[in-house]
C-alpha cells in the first residue's frame, strides 16, 4: 500500500498560508486578493480530488508528529474525512466566488477573507484529523476564527450575537476538552479507527465511559445545535450571507455533527455505543430537536431565521441516523451530511441574493419575486423541495435511507418523527414557494427592472445555480461510484465489518 | 539551569527594539539579577539576586515620569522589601539551625522541626508576595499598568517568574521533606482564588493596560495550582504537573509580553488608554490586534498554544491525583480569560463610531509582539523540544544535588 505523508499538510497549507498573506494585503487591492482567494480554493479542490482518487485506489495518506510526550498531531485521510473534505472544498470554492460578489465595495475585506481562509483551514483540519487530540485542536480553531466573521458587520446587534456565540461555543469547548483529557488519561492515545477502541472492555468501566461519552457529546452538541444548546445559531443570523451559508452548510454546525460521527463510530464504535446504552437517549434528543426546530421555523417571519431553525432541525437528521443501529442508518446519516450541506447553502445563497438585490428580509415581502429574479427563485425552489425530500432530489435519498435504517433497527417511532418532520418541512417551505411563484408581484420591483441582462451579479447567481444542479445530480446519479452515496455505503460496510 | 536561563534570554531580543537609551543599565541590571536567580545555589545568593532585580525594576517603573508611576514604583518597592524581609528572616533562621544556606546541602540535612517549618513558611510568604499571588497581588496591576508598555512586558513576562521560580526551587528541594500537604493545598486554593479574582477584575477594568495587568494576576494563579499537584502525590502526577507548569511559565511569558506590547501599540495609536476608545481600531491597527488575538489564544488556554497544552497537563494531573476540585477552577478561569480577551475584540470591531485620527505607529513596533505571540501559539504544536530540554535540565540538577 502506497503512503503519502505530505498531501494532507498541503491541503491545509493552501488556505492557512493564504490567510496570512491576505491579512497583509492592503484593503484596496481587490483584484490581487480575489485572485489569491480563488486560486487557493481551486488548488485545494484539486488536491482534495487527487486525495479522493488516491484513497479510492488504496493509497494511505498520513502526516503525524509528536506535539508533546504522549500527544500526537495526526492528519489522515479515510473515507469519512474524504466525504467531509470534499464537501468543504467544493463549497468553499463556491462560497468564495459568492463572497467576492457579495462584499463588493464593503469595508474590512482583508480581515474578512483572512479569517474566512482560517475558518476553511480549520474545517479541513477537522475533516482530516486522525485522532481526538488533533480534532480538538482544529475544532477550537474553528470556534475562534468564525467569531470575526459572525461580528463582521460591527453593529451592536452583530456584537451581541457574537457574544452569545462565544458563550455557547467556548463552554461547549471546555466540556469537550475535559472529555478528551479524561479519555487520554484513562485509555491513552485515541486515533480514529472504524469499530472504535472498546470492543473488549470490562463492564466495570462502563460508568466511566458513559460519563466521558456524555462530556464529549455535550461539548459537540453545542455546535451541532441540538436542543437545548441551539440558542446561538438563530442569533448568529446577523452575519453576512456568505458566512451564514458556510456556517450552516459546512463549517461550524457540521463540525459539531462530524465530531459526533467520529466519536460514535471511530472512538466508541457503534456496537460498543449500542451496548453502553447511549444511542437511545441520543436518538430521542435528536428527534426532539428535529420536531422542535421545524415547529419554531413555522413561526419565523424573517427568511434567514426560518432557514436557521430549519438547519437546527435538518442537521439533527444526521445525529438521528448515527444512532440508528444498522448500516442503513449510517448510510442515511453520512449521505445527509453532504446533501444537507449542498441544499442549505443553496437556500442561503438565494436568501442573500434576495436581500442584496431587492432588500428582502421578511417572508411576506417575497410575493411574486420570481418574475423579477427567476433564476434565483428556481434555485431556491430546488433547495426547498430537496429539503422536503421530494424524489428524485438529493434530500429524498437521505430521508429514504434514514427511514430504512429506522425499520432495520426496529425503532418504528423514528418513522413517525420522519413523517411528521417532512410534513412540517412542507408546511414551512411550500407557503414560501407559493408566494414566490404565484402571488402578484410587488409593484416596486417591476419598476426596478434589471439594467443588465441577468437579474443580479453573476458572482452571486452562479454559485446557487451550480449547487441547485448538484442537488438534482446527486439525487439522480446517487449510485455513481464516486458519489457521496457510494462513499457512505463503503463506510457503512467498513464500520459494521460487512 | 543554564538551559533554562538560555531559554528565557532567548526572547529578549524582541524587547530591544523599543527600549530607549537611559533604560539600558536598568535592563542589564535585571538581566544580571535574573541570571543569578536562575543559577543561585544558596539562599543568600537568591536573596541578593532578587534585590538586584528589584532595584532594576523600581527604576523601570519610575521611568514613567508621572506622579502615578512614582506612586506605583514606591508601592512596588514596599511590597518587594516586605517580601524580601520575610524571606531574609526565614533564611536567617535556617542558617541559625543548620549553619548553612546552600540549597543542596540543606536538602540532605533538613528535617521537619517547628522552627524549620516557621522559616519555611516565612520564605514561602516572602516569595508569594513578590510573585503577586492573591491576596498579596495589589501592587502588581498599578506597577505593570502604569509603566511603559515594553517594560511592562518585561516585568510581567520575567520578573514575577523569578520569584515563582525561586519558590518552586525551594519547594521542590524541601517540600516533600517538611512542607505539609496542607500548606500546598492552601497555595493551590490561593491560586484558584487568584484565577477567579484576577479574571473577574480584568473583566471590569476600563483601561486597556490595567486589563492586561489583572490578567497577570489571573495567570499567576495557574502557577500555584502546581504546588498541591506536586507535593504528596505519585511520581506520575508530579511529572505531569511539572510539564504543565513549565509550559505555562514559558507560554505566559511569551503571550503576556506580546499582550503588553500590542496593548502599548494600540494605546499609542489611539492616544487614549481606555478600552471604550478602541472602537474601529480593527481597521487601523490590524496587525497589533492580530498579535493580541494570537497571544489571547494562549492566555485563554485554547489550542493550538502553549497555554492549551499547559492546561491539558494540569487537568490530567488533577484528574490522576483525584484532586478534581481544580477542574471547575480551570474551566471557569478559561472562560473568564476568554471574557476579558474578547471584550477588547468586540470593542475594536464596533463600526458605529466617528472615525478618530490615528497616530501611526512604526511598523517595526508591531513586529515584536507578533513574533512573541506566534511563538506562544507555536509552542502548542512544537512543545516536544522545549519540554525535553527542560526535562534534561531537571534530570541534570536532580543528579547534581
Amino acid at each position: 500500500m502506497a503512503t503519502n505523508s505530505l498531501l494532507p499538510l498541503w491541503v491545509l497549507a493552501t488556505s492557512l498560508v493564504v490567510a496570512f498573506i491576505i491579512f497583509t494585503i492592503p484593503e484596496e487591492r481587490f483584484k490581487l486578493r480575489s485572485f489569491l482567494n480563488l486560486s487557493a480554493a481551486v488548488i485545494k479542490l484539486l488536491l482534495v480530488m487527487i486525495m479522493t482518487w488516491g484513497v479510492f485506489q488504496g493509497v494511505f495518506y498520513e502526516t503525524h508528529f509528536e506535539v508533546a510526550p504522549g500527544l500526537e498531531f495526526s492528519l489522515k485521510a479515510d473515507p469519512l474525512s474524504i466525504v467531509f473534505a470534499g464537501l468543504s472544498s467544493v463549497l468553499w470554492l463556491l462560497t468564495t466566488v459568492y463572497a467576492i460578489g457579495y462584499l463588493e465595495d464593503s469595508p474590512n475585506r482583508s480581515r474578512f477573507f483572512g479569517f474566512f481562509s482560517f475558518c476553511v483551514a480549520s474545517t479541513l483540519g477537522i475533516a482530516l484529523a486522525g485522532n481526538l487530540f488533533t480534532f480538538l485542536l482544529f475544532y477550537e480553531m474553528l470556534t475562534l476564527s468564525a467569531y470575526p466573521l459572525v461580528v463582521h458587520r460591527g453593529t451592536q446587534a452583530a456584537l451581541r450575537a457574537g457574544r452569545v456565540y462565544l458563550i455557547y461555543t467556548l463552554s461547549g469547548g471546555a466540556l469537550l476538552m475535559l472529555g478528551v483529557v479524561m479519555m487520554y488519561l484513562n485509555y491513552g492515545e485515541m486515533p480514529f479507527e472504524s469499530g472504535g477502541h472498546f470492543q473488549q472492555v470490562d463492564v466495570a468501566e462502563y460508568p466511566m465511559l458513559g460519563f466521558i461519552f456524555f462530556l464529549l457529546i455535550a461539548g459537540l452538541a453545542v455546535k451541532a445545535a441540538l436542543v437545548p444548546l441551539h440558542g446561538w445559531l438563530p442569533s448568529a443570523m446577523v452575519a453576512p450571507a456568505p458566512v451564514s451559508a458556510l456556517l450552516h452548510a459546512v463549517a461550524v454546525v457540521k463540525a459539531g455533527v462530524f465530531g459526533i460521527v467520529r466519536v460514535v463510530y471511530d472512538i466508541f464504535g457503534i456496537e460498543f455505543a449500542y451496548m453502553l446504552g447511549v444511542l437511545v437517549p441520543l436518538s430521542i434528543l435528536a428527534s426532539a430537536t428535529i420536531v422542535y426546530g421545524s415547529i419554531r421555523a413555522l413561526y419565523q417571519t424573517d427568511l434567514k431565521r426560518r432557514l436557521a431553525f430549519s438547519t437546527v432541525s435538518q442537521v439533527s437528521y444526521i445525529t438521528l441516523g448515527i444512532t440508528l443501529f444498522g448500516p442503513l442508518g449510517t448510510i442515511g446519516a453520512i449521505v445527509h451530511l453532504v446533501h444537507q450541506g449542498i441544499m442549505k447553502i443553496t437556500l442561503f445563497f438565494c436568501a442573500g441574493n434576495y436581500a442584496e438585490t431587492l432588500g428582502i428580509h421578511r417572508i411576506d415581502e417575497l410575493d411574486g419575486v420570481a418574475k423579477r429574479m427567476p433564476w434565483t427563485s428556481m434555485a431556491f425552489t430546488m433547495g426547498a423541495l430537496g429539503m422536503i425530500g421530494l424524489p428524485p432530489l438529493a434530500g429524498f435519498i437521505s430521508k429514504w435511507y434514514l427511514g430504512l435504517g429506522a425499520l432495520e433497527s426496529g425503532m418504528y417511532w423514528v418513522l413517525f418523527v420522519l413523517v411528521m418532520s417532512t410534513l412540517l418541512n412542507a408546511a414551512y417551505f411550500l407557503p414560501i414557494l407559493h408566494r414566490i411563484w404565484f402571488r402578484a408581484p410587488h409593484p416596486r420591483w417591476l419598476s426596478s427592472q434589471p439594467v443588465k441582462r441577468v437579474e443580479c451579479s453573476w458572482l452571486l447567481l452562479a454559485p446557487p445555480l451550480v449547487t441547485a444542479v448538484l442537488i438534482l445530480l446527486l439525487g439522480v446519479f446517487a449510485s455513481w461510484p464516486m458519489s457521496p452515496f457510494s462513499w457512505a455505503i463503503f463506510m457503512a460496510n467498513q464500520e459494521y465489518g460487512l | 539551569m543554564a538551559l533554562l536561563a538560555a531559554f528565557q534570554i532567548h526572547h529578549y531580543f524582541a524587547h530591544q527594539l523599543d527600549l530607549q537609551k537611559r533604560i539600558w543599565w536598568r535592563f542589564w541590571l535585571i538581566l544580571l539579577g535574573l541570571t543569578l536567580v536562575w543559577s543561585a545555589g544558596d539562599l543568600i545568593t537568591l536573596y541578593v539576586a532578587m534585590e538586584i532585580v528589584a532595584l532594576g525594576v523600581v527604576g523601570l517603573i519610575a521611568l514613567g515620569d508621572q506622579a502615578e508611576s512614582y506612586r506605583s514604583a514606591l508601592r512596588y518597592l514596599k511590597a518587594v522589601l516586605l517580601g524580601t524581609l520575610s524571606f531574609l528572616i526565614g533564611s536567617i533562621i535556617i542558617w541559625g539551625v543548620y549553619g548553612t544556606v546552600s540549597l543542596s546541602a540543606l536538602q540532605q540535612q533538613i528535617e521537619g522541626t517547628g522552627l524549620t517549618g516557621l522559616a519555611f513558611a516565612l520564605i514561602t510568604v516572602g516569595l508569594v508576595y513578590r510573585a503577586a499571588l492573591f491576596p498579596l497581588h495589589s501592587w502588581l496591576p498599578p506597577a505593570h499598568g502604569s509603566s511603559h508598555a515594553p517594560l511592562s512586558a518585561l516585568l510581567s513576562a520575567l520578573v514575577t517568574k523569578a520569584s515563582f521560580y525561586s519558590l518552586a526551587r525551594v519547594w521542590l528541594d524541601w517540600g516533600d521533606l517538611i512542607g505539609s500537604e496542607l500548606l500546598a493545598q492552601l497555595l493551590g486554593i490561593l491560586g484558584a482564588l487568584a484565577i477567579v479574582w484576577g479574571g473577574w477584575m480584568a473583566c471590569r477594568q476600563s483601561e486597556l493596560k490595567m486589563l492586561v495587568a489583572y490578567s497577570s494576576v489571573n495567570q499567576v494563579g495557574y502557577f500555584f495550582l502546581f504546588f498541591p499537584l506536586i507535593i504528596g502525590v505519585s511520581h506520575e502526577v508530579a511529572v505531569l504537573a511539572k510539564q504543565g507548569v513549565i509550559l505555562q511559565v514559558i507560554s505566559h511569558a511569551l503571550a503576556k509580553a506580546a499582550l503588553f506590547m500590542a496593548a502599548g501599540n494600540l494605546v499609542a495609536a489611539m492616544g487614549s488608554k481606555y478600552i471604550a476608545d478602541l472602537s474601529g481600531m480593527s481597521r487601523s491597527m490590524p496587525l497589533s490586534l492580530l498579535s493580541f488575538g494570537f497571544a489571547g489564544v494562549s492566555i485563554m488556554g485554547l489550542p493550538p498554544s502553549g497555554g492549551f497544552l499547559a492546561k491539558w497537563y494540569v487537568l490530567q494531573a488533577s484528574l490522576l491525583s483525584g484532586q478534581w476540585w481544580w477542574i471547575p477552577v480551570l474551566i471557569l478561569g478559561g472562560l473568564l480569560s476568554a471574557a476579558y480577551i474578547f471584550r477588547i475584540f468586540s470593542r475594536s470591531f464596533l463600526e458605529e463610531c466617528s472615525v478618530k485620527p490615528i497616530k501611526p505607529v512604526p511598523k517595526i513596533l508591531e513586529i515584536a509582539p507578533m513574533v512573541l505571540a506566534l511563538l506562544a501559539v507555536g509552542l502548542g504544536l512544537l512543545a516536544s523540544t522545549p519540554l525535553s530540554l527542560m526535562t534534561i535540565a531537571m534530570v541534570v540538577t536532580d543528579g547534581h544535588e
